[in-house]
């Protein structure tokens, strides 16, 4: 039964709707559908059928999400992504900060500077990760002679399962620089006189930073945050080339992809992995929704956290 | 005010339009378009491969004795293409007529999905005499009773040496059975003064270079599936010894300092690969690093001969490990008897095997062009195309999932040899559950 006065509140309901407003919101609303909602609700029926990108899905019903509990590699692609998340977000961030707040300071040459720190940013990912698997070549690469000449033995760098992922973290470090870019601007726009008071009130440098600067460019931290987080989560294309590059381009494509012994074998690697090296969509869609999962949830969880913050 | 999201009026259309959008995502299968008739009306068509440089030019040069010979046919040939391109085709945008897979192992998926089409009635009809073709790589290009391929050259895998280095070590000629390939290891490594390794006899880290499971199991004469189609990497105790052979001699080695040289050793597709440097005195590689090595080293004083064979099976020396590369007609050619006759021809052509695997260094599939004595020429060639005719020379099987459980055994290859694995029978049969559990994902919903 209908209550009453439902039809009365659709009524007004629909006279609240800015058609105009609307019009003008078509084109996103249009590329909300197709690029977002499309892709998605595709990806939740193909995470319930076989398919494997030839033939037509096939629905199976929930096999492939039972599969996530049988899946060995599954933990590894969780523990290697838990790892760029949880240690590599935090030292890009505090990267970033540090050599803006330095550049910040610098009286001569911060033009220079500032060129110098952003211009990796600029390098496709693809060349960076080729330049910096021939930097850290163990044998050969400039980074271990000139360790050698100082009487140190270089690690193996990405050829050793323990090293791997912190050179990859060495060279997104290296390429730092948009965050750096945003950091600066944000503190060079914190007010001098909050810092004249903080000083009045006896804050020394690290005062100034901690009660001052931090909190004033809390919403770039926050920004900085989410966007690292989602990046992190996303890590592919580094990871990919480096492994491929250095595992002498097998034949077989799939057996590099986390070389060596899967220390690079990052969440979406594995996504990868099994979508178009294994033929196994569904089970890579099953992937696809859970790591959007987690995405949505950091981005929920930080962003709320930083709205209460203000 | 509270603001609506959605108009009403898109409430309804949005539901239908998402649910017919979903229908489609997933591809659909193309109607059987009936075979041509055979005749010779203009035609042209499409042939992509992986090719690219000097070996697409190769390819195109032999594809244009096709054109001389079947003047009615002209091929557009389209180099460079990978497998994820291949199958990006195979489900929609732009489709060549053929395809050119260099590996083999894709005729699991490519088979059984109908993304190639099956060749059975092409066979037939044409009478092919099937036996023209080495039994292995002609096994290559079907699978689960689906024959979608034809095989077109291969590269096998066996053993190259420094011929200067063994002598020098006392050793005469290459080792043959695995027990001697370790004597040989030892004898030849040269260590620092701080026991880093200089110059490796043999380097059996999984990984490194070629060294793969897939390629070694089939040396090993180590089964991946038994005849119920179970995994047979837990039982099959070919497993269990090819992973003590190779854990002693990484032991002996010491895993890191194996692990520093081989970091070091220089890539393996240039110039500074560390057998053609000089480096490492014994490695498993295909024919192919005879191109290299004339190319980039030809001073090096080497040979090659078979891959040294398990003690116990003595027999399986002269044998080597096939990969093999398949042609095959798309579901979505339009000219399919235009493709067929340029397949067959590739496939089956003695001059234009012979050719092509000249050029290439490449081994035929064929065993008429595998006598040719052109390719006998080849410096060091010859023992690989002996080996190609062993009866023990094989590939792995093809299976809907692709190379799935070959990657499984090589992360698990890794893990033992780093010394993560305390227990490896237990390790081996877990590995064995996990592909099987695996390919019943992936095989789940095709049965019926």
């Amino acid at each position: 039964m209908r209550a009453p006065g439902s039809l009365a509140r659709r009524r007004g309901f629909r006279k609240r709707i800015n058609w105009p407003a609307m019009g003008l919101m078509a084109p996103w609303f249009l590329g909300f559908g197709v690029f977002f909602l499309y892709p998605l609700l595709a990806n939740v029926y193909i995470s319930l059928t076989r398919y494997d990108l030839i033939t037509p899905a096939k629905f199976i019903g929930l096999d492939n999400w039972r599969f996530l509990f049988q899946d060995d590699a599954l933990l590894t692609g969780i523990g290697n992504s838990a790892w760029i998340l949880l240690i590599g977000v935090p030292v890009k961030i505090a990267f970033a900060f540090l050599v803006a707040l330095m550049i910040s300071r610098v009286k001569r040459g911060s033009g220079i500077l500032r060129t110098v720190f952003y211009l990796p940013y600029l390098m496709p990912l693809v060349a960076a990760s080729l330049g910096f698997v021939v930097l850290l070549n163990p044998s050969a690469g400039p980074v271990n002679t000139v360790l050698s000449h100082l009487g140190v033995d270089g690690p193996l760098w990405f050829d050793d399962p323990g090293w791997a992922k912190p050179s990859l973290l060495l060279l997104d470090t290296w390429m730092v620089g948009n965050l750096m870019v945003i950091f600066l601007a944000a503190v060079l726009d914190v007010p001098q006189q909050l810092y004249e008071a903080a000083e009045i009130d006896g804050a020394g440098r690290f005062g100034k930073l901690w009660h001052v600067t931090l909190p004033a460019i809390r919403p770039v931290l926050v920004f900085a945050g989410v966007t690292a987080c989602i990046d992190a989560l996303q890590y592919f294309t580094q990871a990919y080339v480096v492994a491929t590059s250095l595992s002498g381009g097998a034949t077989n494509g799939a057996e590099s992809l986390g070389y060596p012994n899967d220390s690079t074998l990052f969440f979406p690697v594995l996504l990868y992995k099994q979508g178009f090296r294994y033929f196994n969509m569904g089970y890579a869609s099953v992937l696809a929704l859970l790591l959007f999962a987690v995405s949505f949830c950091i981005a929920f969880v930080m962003l709320r956290r930083a709205s209460r913050w203000s | 005010m509270r603001s609506v999201l959605v108009p009403r009026p898109l409430r309804r259309v949005i539901p239908m339009a998402v649910s017919g959008a979903l229908l489609t995502a997933c591809g659909v299968a193309a109607p059987d378009v009936p075979l041509d008739q055979p005749g010779h009306e203009p035609v042209t068509i499409s042939v992509w491969s992986a090719y690219n440089g000097r070996e697409l030019d190769a390819f195109n040069k032999v594809l244009g004795r096709f054109e001389r010979e079947h003047p009615w046919i002209t091929v557009d040939s389209l180099g460079s293409q990978d497998n994820d391109r291949m199958v990006a085709a195979l489900r929609g945008g732009p489709a060549p007529d053929v395809q050119w897979a260099p590996q083999s192992e894709l005729a699991g998926v490519y088979c059984p999905s109908g993304g190639w089409r099956d060749l059975t009635h092409y066979i037939e009809r044409d009478k092919l005499n099937t036996k023209r073709f080495l039994p292995a790589p002609y096994q290559a290009g079907s699978s689960e009773g689906k024959r979608c391929g034809l095989p077109v050259l291969g590269d096998i895998y066996g053993l190259y040496y420094n011929k200067r280095k063994l002598k020098d070590a006392g050793l005469d000629g290459p080792p043959k059975t695995m027990s001697e390939l370790d004597q040989y290891a030892r004898k030849v490594t040269k260590r620092g003064p701080n026991g880093a390794i200089k110059e490796a006899g043999y380097a059996p880290l999984t990984m490194f270079y070629a060294n793969r499971p897939a390629y070694e199991a089939q040396l090993w004469g180590a089964r991946w599936f038994d005849e119920a189609g179970s995994s047979a990497v837990g039982t099959d105790s070919k497993w269990r010894e090819m992973l003590d052979w190779r854990k002693n001699l990484i032991d002996w080695y010491g895993y890191d300092r194996l692990r520093a040289f081989s970091a070091g050793a220089g890539a393996q597709y240039t110039a500074s690969n560390a057998f053609q440097t000089g480096k490492l005195a014994l490695m498993l590689d295909g024919e192919f690093r005879t191109a290299f090595i004339e190319d980039e080293a030809p001073e090096l004083d080497y040979g090659t001969a078979p891959f040294p064979a398990p003690d116990d099976e003595p027999q399986r020396y002269g044998s080597g490990a096939w990969t093999v590369h398949l042609a095959g007609i798309t579901h979505r050619s339009e000219h399919p008897e235009a493709a067929w006759r340029l397949v067959k021809w590739l496939a089956t052509d003695t001059g234009a095997q012979t050719e092509l695997a000249k050029e290439l260094h490449n081994v035929p599939t064929t065993k008429a062009a595998l006598r040719s004595p052109e390719l006998a020429k080849i410096p060091n060639f010859k023992p690989f195309l002996k080996m190609a005719g062993h009866p023990h020379s094989t590939l792995p099987p093809n299976t809907p999932a692709g190379l799935s459980y070959q990657d499984s055994m090589s992360t698990f290859f890794q893990e033992w040899e780093s010394g993560k694995v305390a227990n490896p029978e237990t390790g081996l049969r877990n590995e064995a559950e996990a592909i099987d559990n695996f390919l019943r994902q992936v095989t789940i919903g095709r049965e019926e």
